[in-house]
């Protein structure tokens, strides 16, 4: 399970926990933080965000590890830096996963968006993206009205201003 | 705008949502700007390395200091910071909650650290020579002095970590245990920025060290912003903008730039050694390296060692630091990987929840002989698979913190004397068993009876001392078989059935027992049981110390 401390993740931590409550599984629970937004400069005050988004990735792990831990579920955690979706690909291959969990929007002042759907193209695992059930109707479906309607207008844009 | 209005066509939407995204962000850099000026003034007003230390040993312009400890008592091997060449050292104390300082005066340590403040014209000549075998083996001699040891702990940091790790292979007798933290000590092809900065192709230190003398700290402080021109001249303002409205931030941010500016002037002849030596021939890691014609053999480093790495620290890469490892002299090597980068290994949360506690723990063990109560404890551990632990830093110099919990959690903590009998006496009764000692050939053995039956453990490796001790309690309880409670002077049946109804049964019970709850069984004042219990400890000889020290 992928966290980012955001509310889908914590809906997908709800389904993650269920499901290695259901097999007996252990839970994995990894968060990334984006080096494309915080990287590691050589000694710089730009290294501070840095600090404060590993501090902030490691409270979103604990956060799902004491949820599982109150379920019974056998859980283990860990933090790493680097592009989401390619960091949670090798976890998943390091650890064998049986199934990969992650929310379906995420917090993108924390990370560069679209990692759920970079994980279903890129994956060979089986991979569950919880929908947003917490959000209304309504804003769901303005929000994918929006995202429609940008892709329709980048497909029907002339070529020159892509 | 409405929302929820239905869009007339693709295009008109977009616009709208883009139009409600400009207005968004305008009203955010309003609020933003709103609060600046409050922010600015927290970051004009941060505090640093305020952990409270006083100054036991200057020499030309290093200090040596001592942190007051924040524990009843300390360790007995004291912990040295060798700080780095580089700024100033209370980056390892910024503040309270991210402070390595603190770390360690928290778990009990007693520490120290090498402030080495700014050379002038006059050290520009001063070189690894007389930083590792004049200035750190003169402050390590002071805290030999100081502590009484033969040997002390070395935790040394960035470049002071380099030259711990020459003093450590120099001196290993002065040295108990090696503690190194984001140190270089491996240059071949590790991708740091200290590489790339040593690459003798396009850099001679000579001609810096030539023109000024020293190596003037403002063009280190340059040298690391051009290494990462992006970061140091726009990344970082984008955060600072993007986090102003966090307080919490923001003095950090203040802390970390004044830090950074805050560079010294490091002493030419050692920067031109470290450039070349270490970094552009690599002759610490290849064992080739010689300070003033001594060798620095690093195959005497056989004392043990311990890592700390930044996982991701971009200055000092994972792999400048690991691959010594496999060439100390030591087996005993541990390594503690931490994801975060340079300055994050001093200053995350995180690592101060994780990494640093870890670290204290690794000194302890390296440091503490086992005490009485460990020996009796692992006996009690082995038998019955509970857990017993021993803080020795709470409670006077005389007492000790004793917990014993199992898998479902405590069952029993308290502080008590570091006496067999009193150890024993505790954990009877918090496990309803009884325990006995005897000295065996191959250690102590350690018998428990339980409902079960009785079990009896040998403890191996025992030291001198607890063998000591351990007679001298077993001697202690066969005198004290002798007596009676009613042989102590004060003592009549009345006491005597007044204690026993309490579980004070005998005179080594007495010796050992609290002065409130005896004048509580007994129904008598606390000053005359503190009598007996002064005359019970004069039959059984169990605490000599006890009886020296004053009412």
């Amino acid at each position: 399970m992928a966290t980012d401390g955001s509310e889908y993740a914590r809906q997908a931590a709800e389904l993650a926990i269920e499901l290695a409550e259901e097999t007996g599984a252990t839970l994995h629970v990894i968060c990334v933080v984006d080096q494309r937004r915080f990287d590691h400069p050589a000694l710089s005050t730009a290294e501070l965000a840095t600090i404060y988004a590993e501090d902030n990735a490691d409270m979103c792990v604990r956060e799902v590890t004491e949820m599982a831990e109150r379920n019974g579920v056998r859980v283990k955690d860990d933090t790493r830096h680097g592009t989401p979706h390619r960091v949670i690909l090798d976890y998943a291959d390091e650890i064998d996963a049986d199934v990969i969990v992650i929310g379906e929007h995420g917090d993108h002042e924390d990370h560069l968006p679209g990692v759920g759907r970079r994980l279903i193209d890129e994956s060979n695992r089986e991979v569950r993206v919880v929908e947003a059930g917490g959000w209304n109707r309504e804003q769901i479906r303005n929000r994918k009205m929006i995202a429609d309607n940008r892709t329709k207008l980048r497909e029907n844009s002339p070529r020159h201003e892509c | 705008m409405n929302a929820k209005e239905e869009p007339k066509t693709s295009s008109f939407d977009a616009l709208l949502s883009a139009r409600e995204k400009a207005l968004e962000t305008a009203e955010e850099m309003f609020r933003k700007a709103t609060v600046a000026p409050d922010r600015l003034e927290d970051a004009g007003s941060v505090e640093v390395g305020e952990a409270p230390s006083e100054t036991v040993y200057t020499e030309n312009k290093l200090e040596l200091i001592r942190y007051e400890p924040m524990t009843e008592h300390s360790h007995t091997v004291p912990i040295l910071i060798v700080y780095a060449l580089i700024n100033r050292p209370y980056i390892l104390d910024l503040q309270p909650d991210r402070s390595v300082v603190r770390r360690l005066l928290e778990s009990g340590h007693d520490v120290y650290l090498i402030d080495w403040n700014e050379p002038s014209r006059l050290d520009q000549h001063l070189g690894l020579q007389d930083y590792v075998c004049r200035y750190i083996d003169n402050c390590v001699d002071v805290v030999r002095e100081r502590s009484g040891r033969e040997s002390i702990n070395i935790l040394g940091y960035c470049m002071g970590g380099t030259m711990s790790a020459m003093y450590a292979a120099l001196y290993p007798e002065k040295v108990n245990a090696l503690g190194l933290m984001a140190t270089g000590l491996c240059f071949v092809d590790t991708g740091g920025v200290l590489e790339l900065w040593g690459d003798e192709e396009y850099y001679d230190p000579r001609s810096l060290t030539d023109a000024y003398g020293n190596v003037p700290g403002e063009f280190l402080a340059a040298g690391f912003d051009m290494m990462d021109p992006v970061a140091n001249m726009i990344t970082k303002y984008a955060h600072l903008y993007d986090r102003l409205e966090n307080e919490d931030f923001v003095r950090n941010f203040a802390r970390m730039e004044r830090w950074l500016s805050d560079s010294v002037d490091v002493a030419g002849e050692v920067y031109a050694e470290f450039i070349e030596e270490i970094y552009q021939n690599n002759r610490l890691y290849r064992n080739e390296l010689e300070i003033g014609g001594e060798r620095v053999d690093v195959e005497g480093i056989e004392m043990p060692m311990l890592q700390i790495i930044g996982k991701y620290d971009s200055l000092i890469p994972p792999e400048a630091s690991k691959p010594f490892n496999d060439v100390v002299g030591t087996d005993d090597v541990t390594t503690i990987e931490y994801p975060s980068g340079h300055v994050g290994l001093a200053m995350s949360n995180g690592s101060h929840r994780d990494a640093w506690p870890e670290v204290a723990e690794w000194f302890l063990e390296q440091s503490e002989t086992p005490t009485l109560a460990d020996v009796i404890g692992e006996g009690v551990e082995k038998a019955l698979g509970v857990d017993v632990e021993t803080d020795s830093t709470v409670g006077d110099a005389h007492e000790m913190m004793v917990r014993v919990g199992d898998r479902d959690g405590e069952i029993a903590h308290g502080i008590i004397e570091r006496d067999a009998k009193a150890i024993e006496t505790f954990l009877e009764d918090a496990l309803g068993v009884e325990i006995g000692l005897e000295i065996g050939t191959e250690g102590v053995a350690v018998e428990v009876e339980t409902d079960d039956g009785v079990r009896t453990t040998v403890v191996e490796n025992v030291g001198e001392a607890i063998r000591a001790e351990v007679e001298e309690a077993v001697e202690g309880l066969n005198i004290a078989a002798h007596y009676n409670l009613e042989d102590i002077e004060g003592i009549g049946p009345t006491y005597t059935d007044r204690l026993r109804s309490w579980g004070i049964e005998s005179v080594s019970e007495l010796a050992v027992a609290d002065e409130a709850r005896v004048a509580e069984a007994a129904k008598t004042s606390q000053k005359l049981a503190g009598n007996w219990i002064k005359r019970a400890r004069n039959l059984v000889r169990a605490d000599e110390s006890a009886e020296a020290a004053p009412d």
